[in-house]
Protein backbone atom coordinates (compact mmCIF):
# COMPACT_ATOMS: atom_id res chain seq x y z
CA UNK A 1 0.00 0.00 0.00
CA UNK A 2 1.81 3.42 -0.76
CA UNK A 3 1.82 5.99 1.58
CA UNK A 4 -0.77 8.01 0.07
CA UNK A 5 -3.23 5.75 0.77
CA UNK A 6 -2.32 4.56 4.21
CA UNK A 7 -2.56 8.51 5.27
CA UNK A 8 -6.20 8.48 3.89
CA UNK A 9 -7.08 5.66 6.40
CA UNK A 10 -5.19 7.28 8.80
CA UNK A 11 -7.31 10.93 8.58
CA UNK A 12 -10.23 9.21 8.32
CA UNK A 13 -9.54 7.42 11.45
CA UNK A 14 -8.91 10.16 13.25
CA UNK A 15 -11.63 12.32 11.64
CA UNK A 16 -14.51 9.67 10.90
CA UNK A 17 -16.54 12.87 9.80
CA UNK A 18 -14.30 13.63 6.89
CA UNK A 19 -14.77 12.30 2.61
CA UNK A 20 -11.61 9.83 2.05
CA UNK A 21 -12.25 10.67 -1.40
CA UNK A 22 -11.33 13.80 -1.05
CA UNK A 23 -8.55 13.94 0.37
CA UNK A 24 -5.39 14.56 -1.55
CA UNK A 25 -1.82 15.57 -1.12
CA UNK A 26 -2.64 19.36 -1.79
CA UNK A 27 -5.42 18.95 1.32
CA UNK A 28 -4.48 21.00 4.37
CA UNK A 29 -4.81 19.76 7.60
CA UNK A 30 -6.20 22.50 9.17
CA UNK A 31 -9.35 23.49 6.40
CA UNK A 32 -9.59 20.92 4.38
CA UNK A 33 -8.39 17.90 7.47
CA UNK A 34 -10.12 19.87 10.27
CA UNK A 35 -7.34 19.23 12.16
CA UNK A 36 -7.06 20.86 15.42
CA UNK A 37 -3.90 20.74 18.14
CA UNK A 38 -5.44 17.28 19.83
CA UNK A 39 -6.11 15.67 16.23
CA UNK A 40 -2.32 16.73 15.17
CA UNK A 41 -1.29 14.60 18.60
CA UNK A 42 -3.30 12.05 17.23
CA UNK A 43 -1.51 11.70 14.00
CA UNK A 44 1.66 11.16 15.28
CA UNK A 45 0.70 8.25 17.61
CA UNK A 46 -1.13 6.78 14.85
CA UNK A 47 2.06 7.59 12.18
CA UNK A 48 4.07 6.06 15.29
CA UNK A 49 2.05 2.60 15.39
CA UNK A 50 1.16 2.77 11.46
CA UNK A 51 4.97 3.39 10.36
CA UNK A 52 7.45 2.87 13.52
CA UNK A 53 8.39 6.33 12.89
CA UNK A 54 8.82 9.26 15.33
CA UNK A 55 7.09 12.75 14.44
CA UNK A 56 8.16 15.45 16.66
CA UNK A 57 5.93 18.32 17.49
CA UNK A 58 8.53 20.68 15.61
CA UNK A 59 8.55 18.42 12.64
CA UNK A 60 4.43 17.92 12.81
CA UNK A 61 4.41 21.71 13.19
CA UNK A 62 6.05 23.04 10.01
CA UNK A 63 3.65 21.02 7.64
CA UNK A 64 0.80 22.18 5.93
CA UNK A 65 -0.42 19.93 3.55
CA UNK A 66 -1.14 15.84 3.17
CA UNK A 67 1.64 15.84 0.59
CA UNK A 68 4.57 17.26 2.93
CA UNK A 69 3.48 14.80 4.92
CA UNK A 70 3.74 11.83 2.95
CA UNK A 71 7.31 13.21 1.70
CA UNK A 72 8.95 13.25 4.97
CA UNK A 73 7.19 10.22 6.04
CA UNK A 74 9.28 8.63 3.04
CA UNK A 75 12.17 10.15 3.56
CA UNK A 76 12.26 8.80 7.14
CA UNK A 77 11.45 5.28 5.85
CA UNK A 78 13.62 5.43 2.71
CA UNK A 79 11.57 4.57 0.42
CA UNK B 1 -40.03 39.09 42.35
CA UNK B 2 -39.61 35.39 41.83
CA UNK B 3 -40.39 34.09 38.54
CA UNK B 4 -42.16 31.34 37.56
CA UNK B 5 -41.08 28.36 35.67
CA UNK B 6 -42.03 25.29 33.15
CA UNK B 7 -41.20 22.34 31.43
CA UNK B 8 -41.31 22.55 28.11
CA UNK B 9 -39.06 19.92 26.59
CA UNK B 10 -37.85 16.76 27.39
CA UNK B 11 -35.18 14.18 26.19
CA UNK B 12 -33.68 10.50 27.89
CA UNK B 13 -32.05 7.67 26.61
CA UNK B 14 -33.07 4.38 28.64
CA UNK B 15 -32.21 1.11 29.07
CA UNK B 16 -35.91 0.94 27.52
CA UNK B 17 -35.68 3.40 24.46
CA UNK B 18 -33.96 6.51 22.80
CA UNK B 19 -36.71 8.91 23.28
CA UNK B 20 -38.66 9.33 26.11
CA UNK B 21 -42.02 8.18 24.37
CA UNK B 22 -40.33 4.40 23.58
CA UNK B 23 -39.26 4.87 27.49
CA UNK B 24 -42.53 5.92 28.80
CA UNK B 25 -44.35 3.61 26.54
CA UNK B 26 -42.63 0.48 28.35
CA UNK B 27 -42.73 2.30 31.95
CA UNK B 28 -46.76 2.14 31.76
CA UNK B 29 -47.00 -1.04 30.38
CA UNK B 30 -44.32 -2.59 33.26
CA UNK B 31 -41.45 -3.84 30.70
CA UNK B 32 -38.52 -4.21 32.70
CA UNK B 33 -34.95 -2.95 30.62
CA UNK B 34 -32.77 -4.93 32.67
CA UNK B 35 -30.61 -7.50 30.34
CA UNK B 36 -27.92 -9.15 30.47
CA UNK B 37 -24.24 -7.34 29.76
CA UNK B 38 -23.73 -7.20 26.55
CA UNK B 39 -19.85 -6.32 26.75
CA UNK B 40 -16.39 -7.48 24.66
CA UNK B 41 -14.95 -7.90 28.57
CA UNK B 42 -18.15 -9.02 30.03
CA UNK B 43 -15.63 -11.61 31.87
CA UNK B 44 -14.26 -8.80 33.71
CA UNK B 45 -17.65 -8.12 35.66
CA UNK B 46 -18.60 -9.51 38.93
CA UNK B 47 -22.47 -9.42 37.99
CA UNK B 48 -24.20 -10.93 35.22
CA UNK B 49 -26.76 -7.63 34.39
CA UNK B 50 -26.91 -4.25 34.09
CA UNK B 51 -29.30 -1.73 31.89
CA UNK B 52 -27.78 -0.67 28.97
CA UNK B 53 -28.94 1.23 26.13
CA UNK B 54 -28.21 -1.04 23.86
CA UNK B 55 -30.22 0.43 21.09
CA UNK B 56 -28.15 3.58 21.50
CA UNK B 57 -26.52 4.43 17.99
CA UNK B 58 -24.40 7.91 18.69
CA UNK B 59 -24.12 8.21 15.36
CA UNK B 60 -28.15 8.89 14.59
CA UNK B 61 -27.74 11.81 17.27
CA UNK B 62 -23.91 13.60 16.39
CA UNK B 63 -21.60 14.09 13.92
CA UNK B 64 -18.88 11.12 13.74
CA UNK B 65 -16.22 13.32 14.94
CA UNK B 66 -18.35 14.74 18.24
CA UNK B 67 -19.20 10.89 18.71
CA UNK B 68 -15.16 9.94 18.44
CA UNK B 69 -14.22 12.86 20.87
CA UNK B 70 -17.00 12.03 23.61
CA UNK B 71 -16.83 9.78 25.68
CA UNK B 72 -20.65 7.21 25.80
CA UNK B 73 -21.80 9.56 29.09
CA UNK B 74 -21.39 12.76 27.17
CA UNK B 75 -22.70 11.41 23.79
CA UNK B 76 -26.29 10.49 25.64
CA UNK B 77 -26.37 13.57 27.26
CA UNK B 78 -26.21 15.33 23.61
CA UNK B 79 -29.38 12.64 22.11
CA UNK B 80 -31.17 13.52 25.05
CA UNK B 81 -30.76 17.03 24.70
CA UNK B 82 -31.03 17.29 21.18
CA UNK B 83 -34.64 15.38 21.52
CA UNK B 84 -35.42 18.01 24.50
CA UNK B 85 -34.89 21.19 22.35
CA UNK B 86 -36.98 19.52 19.63
CA UNK B 87 -39.99 18.90 21.81
CA UNK B 88 -40.04 22.26 23.63
CA UNK B 89 -39.40 23.79 19.91
CA UNK B 90 -36.74 26.05 20.76
CA UNK B 91 -34.15 27.60 18.42
CA UNK B 92 -30.82 28.99 20.44
CA UNK B 93 -29.85 32.39 18.51
CA UNK B 94 -28.27 35.21 19.48
CA UNK B 95 -31.50 36.72 20.92
CA UNK B 96 -31.10 34.01 23.73
CA UNK B 97 -27.83 32.36 23.82
CA UNK B 98 -26.71 33.95 26.74
CA UNK B 99 -30.07 33.77 28.97
CA UNK B 100 -29.30 29.91 28.60
CA UNK B 101 -27.51 27.54 30.33
CA UNK B 102 -26.47 24.32 30.64
CA UNK B 103 -26.57 22.15 33.97
CA UNK B 104 -25.66 18.30 33.31
CA UNK B 105 -24.24 16.94 35.71
CA UNK B 106 -23.05 13.33 36.36
CA UNK B 107 -22.01 10.97 38.54
CA UNK B 108 -19.06 9.15 36.88
CA UNK B 109 -17.88 11.47 34.11
CA UNK B 110 -15.92 9.69 31.26
CA UNK B 111 -14.90 6.64 33.62
CA UNK B 112 -15.24 4.50 30.36
CA UNK B 113 -12.35 6.18 28.49
CA UNK B 114 -10.45 6.69 32.12
CA UNK B 115 -10.39 2.99 32.31
CA UNK B 116 -9.22 2.00 28.59
CA UNK B 117 -6.64 4.65 28.57
CA UNK B 118 -5.41 3.76 31.84
CA UNK B 119 -5.25 -0.02 30.51
CA UNK B 120 -3.16 1.12 27.55
CA UNK B 121 -1.06 3.25 29.53
CA UNK B 122 0.00 0.34 31.91
CA UNK B 123 0.45 -1.87 28.97
CA UNK B 124 2.19 0.76 26.87
CA UNK B 125 3.81 3.14 28.59
CA UNK B 126 2.17 7.17 29.37
CA UNK B 127 3.41 8.48 26.00
CA UNK B 128 0.59 5.99 24.35
CA UNK B 129 -2.16 8.39 26.14
CA UNK B 130 -4.22 9.45 23.85
CA UNK B 131 -4.88 13.63 23.77
CA UNK B 132 -8.62 12.67 23.88
CA UNK B 133 -7.99 11.40 27.21
CA UNK B 134 -9.12 14.56 30.04
CA UNK B 135 -11.42 16.03 27.27
CA UNK B 136 -13.30 12.79 27.17
CA UNK B 137 -12.69 12.04 31.28
CA UNK B 138 -13.30 15.21 32.42
CA UNK B 139 -16.50 15.25 34.79
CA UNK B 140 -17.80 18.48 32.49
CA UNK B 141 -17.51 16.73 29.71
CA UNK B 142 -21.41 16.31 28.75
CA UNK B 143 -22.51 19.50 29.79
CA UNK B 144 -19.32 21.04 27.91
CA UNK B 145 -20.45 19.06 24.79
CA UNK B 146 -23.70 19.81 25.25
CA UNK B 147 -23.13 23.31 25.48
CA UNK B 148 -20.63 23.50 21.97
CA UNK B 149 -23.73 21.28 20.11
CA UNK B 150 -26.36 23.44 20.95
CA UNK B 151 -24.88 27.05 21.15
CA UNK B 152 -25.74 28.02 24.63
CA UNK B 153 -23.93 30.72 26.28
CA UNK B 154 -25.32 31.34 29.38
CA UNK B 155 -23.65 29.40 32.50
CA UNK B 156 -22.62 25.81 31.77
CA UNK B 157 -22.48 23.63 34.69
CA UNK B 158 -21.46 19.94 35.59
CA UNK B 159 -22.72 19.05 39.39
CA UNK B 160 -22.07 15.94 41.09
CA UNK B 161 -24.27 14.50 43.74
CA UNK B 162 -23.98 10.88 43.09
CA UNK B 163 -27.61 9.34 42.61
CA UNK B 164 -29.36 12.70 42.95
CA UNK B 165 -27.44 14.42 40.68
CA UNK B 166 -29.90 14.91 37.85
CA UNK B 167 -32.14 16.22 40.52
CA UNK B 168 -30.27 18.68 41.68
CA UNK B 169 -28.97 19.95 38.30
CA UNK B 170 -32.80 20.51 37.21
CA UNK B 171 -33.43 21.82 41.15
CA UNK B 172 -30.76 24.30 40.70
CA UNK B 173 -31.46 25.42 37.03
CA UNK B 174 -35.15 25.93 38.57
CA UNK B 175 -33.77 27.81 40.91
CA UNK B 176 -31.29 30.24 38.87
CA UNK B 177 -34.76 30.65 36.48
CA UNK B 178 -36.74 31.42 39.30
CA UNK B 179 -34.04 34.52 40.69
CA UNK B 180 -33.72 35.59 37.18
CA UNK B 181 -29.82 34.29 36.62
CA UNK B 182 -30.98 32.46 33.36
CA UNK B 183 -34.30 32.48 31.00
CA UNK B 184 -33.53 28.90 29.88
CA UNK B 185 -32.00 26.13 31.11
CA UNK B 186 -31.09 22.15 29.64
CA UNK B 187 -30.59 20.40 32.57
CA UNK B 188 -30.13 16.88 33.75
CA UNK B 189 -28.16 14.05 34.41
CA UNK B 190 -26.28 11.45 32.36
CA UNK B 191 -23.71 8.55 32.79
CA UNK B 192 -22.63 5.15 31.36
CA UNK B 193 -20.88 3.62 34.02
CA UNK B 194 -20.88 -0.22 33.83
CA UNK B 195 -17.64 -0.60 33.54
CA UNK B 196 -15.59 -2.96 35.31
CA UNK B 197 -13.80 -0.33 37.55
CA UNK B 198 -17.59 0.83 39.17
CA UNK B 199 -19.36 -2.11 39.04
CA UNK B 200 -16.44 -4.59 40.79
CA UNK B 201 -16.38 -0.69 43.38
CA UNK B 202 -20.37 -1.46 43.97
CA UNK B 203 -20.17 -5.11 44.03
CA UNK B 204 -17.79 -5.13 46.50
CA UNK B 205 -19.47 -1.92 48.67
CA UNK B 206 -22.63 -4.69 49.02
CA UNK B 207 -24.62 -2.06 47.16
CA UNK B 208 -25.79 -4.50 44.05
CA UNK B 209 -28.67 -6.92 43.60
CA UNK B 210 -26.43 -10.58 43.63
CA UNK B 211 -29.73 -12.08 41.48
CA UNK B 212 -28.81 -12.95 38.07
CA UNK B 213 -32.56 -13.12 36.38
CA UNK B 214 -32.54 -9.93 34.79
CA UNK B 215 -36.55 -9.16 34.83
CA UNK B 216 -37.03 -9.28 38.19
CA UNK B 217 -33.56 -8.66 39.82
CA UNK B 218 -34.78 -5.24 40.38
CA UNK B 219 -37.70 -4.93 43.20
CA UNK B 220 -37.95 -2.02 45.09
CA UNK B 221 -40.16 -2.45 48.47
CA UNK B 222 -40.44 -6.22 47.41
CA UNK B 223 -39.66 -8.08 51.00
CA UNK B 224 -36.72 -10.15 48.98
CA UNK B 225 -34.86 -7.43 47.10
CA UNK B 226 -31.38 -7.54 47.83
CA UNK B 227 -29.42 -4.34 46.15
CA UNK B 228 -29.75 -2.32 43.30
CA UNK B 229 -29.00 -3.40 39.41
CA UNK B 230 -26.82 -0.86 38.05
CA UNK B 231 -28.23 1.20 34.83
CA UNK B 232 -26.76 3.68 32.05
CA UNK B 233 -29.01 6.50 30.34
CA UNK B 234 -29.36 10.31 30.31
CA UNK B 235 -32.29 12.33 31.32
CA UNK B 236 -32.55 16.30 30.35
CA UNK B 237 -35.59 18.78 31.08
CA UNK B 238 -35.65 22.02 28.89
CA UNK B 239 -36.91 24.35 31.80
CA UNK B 240 -37.51 28.02 31.27
CA UNK B 241 -39.46 30.64 32.40
CA UNK B 242 -43.27 31.22 32.43
CA UNK B 243 -43.46 34.39 30.42
CA UNK B 244 -40.94 33.55 27.74
CA UNK B 245 -42.75 29.99 27.35
CA UNK B 246 -46.09 31.94 27.09
CA UNK B 247 -44.34 34.59 24.38
CA UNK B 248 -42.88 32.17 21.92
CA UNK B 249 -46.06 29.25 22.22
CA UNK B 250 -44.00 26.58 23.86
CA UNK B 251 -45.13 23.68 24.89
CA UNK B 252 -46.26 24.05 28.81
CA UNK B 253 -46.10 20.40 30.16
CA UNK B 254 -45.83 21.09 33.92
CA UNK B 255 -44.64 23.75 36.41
CA UNK B 256 -42.03 23.57 38.60
CA UNK B 257 -43.16 23.95 41.83
CA UNK B 258 -40.59 23.22 44.69
CA UNK B 259 -37.00 21.87 45.32
CA UNK B 260 -35.98 21.40 48.33
CA UNK B 261 -31.87 19.74 50.04
CA UNK B 262 -30.32 18.69 52.58
CA UNK B 263 -27.38 16.81 53.65
CA UNK B 264 -27.37 13.90 56.47
CA UNK B 265 -23.70 14.57 57.39
CA UNK B 266 -23.72 10.76 58.78
CA UNK B 267 -22.37 8.06 56.21
CA UNK B 268 -21.00 7.99 53.01
CA UNK B 269 -23.23 5.23 51.30
CA UNK B 270 -25.67 4.58 54.08
CA UNK B 271 -29.22 6.61 54.28
CA UNK B 272 -29.77 8.52 57.63
CA UNK B 273 -31.14 6.10 60.65
CA UNK B 274 -33.10 9.47 61.55
CA UNK B 275 -36.12 10.71 58.80
CA UNK B 276 -35.00 14.10 59.85
CA UNK B 277 -32.40 14.95 57.10
CA UNK B 278 -34.17 13.59 54.22
CA UNK B 279 -37.70 15.15 55.73
CA UNK B 280 -36.28 18.25 55.34
CA UNK B 281 -35.35 18.21 51.91
CA UNK B 282 -39.21 17.09 51.21
CA UNK B 283 -40.81 19.89 53.74
CA UNK B 284 -38.76 22.32 51.97
CA UNK B 285 -39.74 21.41 48.06
CA UNK B 286 -43.54 21.41 49.68
CA UNK B 287 -43.20 24.57 51.55
CA UNK B 288 -41.66 26.41 48.24
CA UNK B 289 -44.39 25.28 46.48
CA UNK B 290 -47.07 25.63 48.70
CA UNK B 291 -48.79 22.37 49.05
CA UNK B 292 -48.96 20.50 51.82
CA UNK B 293 -49.65 16.69 49.88
CA UNK B 294 -48.62 15.74 46.43
CA UNK B 295 -50.78 13.55 43.98
CA UNK B 296 -47.77 11.26 43.31
CA UNK B 297 -44.93 10.15 44.31
CA UNK B 298 -41.80 9.01 42.27
CA UNK B 299 -39.39 7.40 44.62
CA UNK B 300 -36.17 6.73 44.97
CA UNK B 301 -36.42 3.52 45.65
CA UNK B 302 -33.47 1.85 44.71
CA UNK B 303 -34.20 -1.77 45.95
CA UNK B 304 -31.29 -1.90 48.95
CA UNK B 305 -32.30 -2.99 51.85
CA UNK B 306 -31.52 0.40 53.57
CA UNK B 307 -32.59 2.90 51.06
CA UNK B 308 -36.52 1.51 50.29
CA UNK B 309 -37.30 1.11 53.89
CA UNK B 310 -35.99 4.60 54.82
CA UNK B 311 -37.65 6.45 52.73
CA UNK B 312 -40.90 4.59 53.59
CA UNK B 313 -40.16 6.17 56.79
CA UNK B 314 -39.71 9.77 55.46
CA UNK B 315 -42.60 9.82 53.72
CA UNK B 316 -44.65 8.71 57.01
CA UNK B 317 -42.99 11.54 58.48
CA UNK B 318 -43.92 14.05 56.27
CA UNK B 319 -47.08 12.94 55.11
CA UNK B 320 -48.71 11.25 58.65
CA UNK B 321 -51.55 9.10 58.10
CA UNK B 322 -52.33 10.85 54.35
CA UNK B 323 -49.17 8.38 53.15
CA UNK B 324 -51.64 5.51 52.99
CA UNK B 325 -53.31 7.52 50.26
CA UNK B 326 -50.81 8.95 47.89
CA UNK B 327 -49.31 6.59 45.24
CA UNK B 328 -45.85 5.95 45.26
CA UNK B 329 -43.83 4.22 42.39
CA UNK B 330 -40.19 3.06 41.74
CA UNK B 331 -39.49 3.03 38.34
CA UNK B 332 -35.79 2.17 38.98
CA UNK B 333 -37.73 -1.13 38.96
CA UNK B 334 -37.66 -1.31 35.25
CA UNK B 335 -35.10 0.61 33.97
CA UNK B 336 -32.85 -0.06 37.46
CA UNK B 337 -30.73 2.60 38.78
CA UNK B 338 -29.52 5.48 35.92
CA UNK B 339 -26.59 6.63 38.73
CA UNK B 340 -26.75 10.46 37.60
CA UNK B 341 -29.35 10.51 35.16
CA UNK B 342 -32.09 8.54 37.42
CA UNK B 343 -33.08 11.68 39.18
CA UNK B 344 -33.48 14.22 36.07
CA UNK B 345 -35.66 10.45 34.59
CA UNK B 346 -38.09 10.60 37.49
CA UNK B 347 -38.58 13.73 37.18
CA UNK B 348 -39.66 13.66 32.93
CA UNK B 349 -41.73 10.81 34.54
CA UNK B 350 -43.99 12.78 37.11
CA UNK B 351 -43.84 15.78 34.17
CA UNK B 352 -45.26 12.75 32.01
CA UNK B 353 -48.23 11.28 34.61
CA UNK B 354 -49.42 14.98 35.40
CA UNK B 355 -49.90 14.83 31.19
CA UNK B 356 -51.27 11.59 30.60
CA UNK B 357 -53.26 10.82 33.49
CA UNK B 358 -51.59 7.08 34.34
CA UNK B 359 -49.02 5.92 37.05
CA UNK B 360 -46.01 3.97 36.27
CA UNK B 361 -46.30 0.96 38.48
CA UNK B 362 -43.38 -0.53 40.74
CA UNK B 363 -43.06 -4.16 39.25
CA UNK B 364 -41.23 -7.43 40.67
CA UNK B 365 -43.61 -6.49 43.91
CA UNK B 366 -44.99 -9.93 45.08
CA UNK B 367 -43.65 -10.41 48.66
CA UNK B 368 -44.40 -7.17 50.74
CA UNK B 369 -41.94 -5.78 53.20
CA UNK B 370 -43.82 -5.00 56.51
CA UNK B 371 -41.53 -2.39 56.76
CA UNK B 372 -42.55 -0.69 53.14
CA UNK B 373 -46.57 -0.67 53.34
CA UNK B 374 -48.04 2.04 51.59
CA UNK B 375 -49.14 1.73 47.87
CA UNK B 376 -46.19 1.52 45.82
CA UNK B 377 -48.75 0.96 42.54
CA UNK B 378 -47.58 -2.84 42.25
CA UNK B 379 -46.82 -4.45 39.00
CA UNK B 380 -49.92 -3.04 37.12
CA UNK B 381 -49.54 1.07 35.83
CA UNK B 382 -52.71 2.80 37.27
CA UNK B 383 -54.94 5.59 35.48
CA UNK B 384 -55.64 9.00 37.92
CA UNK B 385 -55.71 12.66 37.56
CA UNK B 386 -52.39 13.70 38.62
CA UNK B 387 -51.69 17.29 39.81
CA UNK B 388 -48.83 17.60 41.42
CA UNK B 389 -45.47 14.93 42.15
CA UNK B 390 -42.60 14.93 44.30
CA UNK B 391 -39.81 13.25 43.28
CA UNK B 392 -37.58 12.23 45.66
CA UNK B 393 -33.28 11.50 45.37
CA UNK B 394 -30.92 10.44 47.79
CA UNK B 395 -27.18 9.84 46.90
CA UNK B 396 -24.66 8.49 48.05
CA UNK B 397 -23.05 10.28 50.45
CA UNK B 398 -25.99 11.71 52.33
CA UNK B 399 -27.44 14.36 49.63
CA UNK B 400 -31.49 14.55 49.90
CA UNK B 401 -33.43 15.97 46.73
CA UNK B 402 -37.13 16.88 46.20
CA UNK B 403 -38.64 17.98 43.42
CA UNK B 404 -42.20 18.99 43.06
CA UNK B 405 -43.94 19.37 39.50
CA UNK B 406 -47.43 21.26 39.34
CA UNK B 407 -49.83 20.75 36.34
CA UNK B 408 -49.64 24.32 34.52
CA UNK B 409 -52.81 25.91 35.84
CA UNK B 410 -52.01 29.60 33.68
CA UNK B 411 -52.02 32.86 35.31
CA UNK B 412 -52.94 33.25 38.73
Amino acid sequence: MDILTELKQLFCKINPGIDEGKITIESTFTEDLEMDSLGMIELSLEAEDRFGVNLSDEELSALTRVGELAELLRSKLGR
Amino acid sequence: MPKRVVVTGYGAVSPLGNTVEETWQKLITGISGIDYIQSPDVASFPIKIAGQAKEFDPLKHMSARTAKRADRFAQLAIAATAEAITKAALKINDSNRYETGVLVGSGFGGVDTMEKQFATIASRGHRRASPLLIPMMIADSASAQVSIETGTGGINLSLASSCSTGADAIGLAYKMIKHGELMIAIAGGSDAAITPLVVSGFAQAGALTRRDDPKTASRPFDLNRDGFVISEGAGVVLIEELGHALKRSAPILAEIGGYGTSSDAFHITQPHTSVEPAAIAVKKALEEALLEEVSYISAHGTSTKLNDASETRVIKHVFGDRAYHIPISSIKSMVGHMMGAAGALEVIACCKTIEDGIIPPTINLRNPDPECDLDYVPNKAREARIDSTLSNSFGFGGHNSAIILKRFQGQV
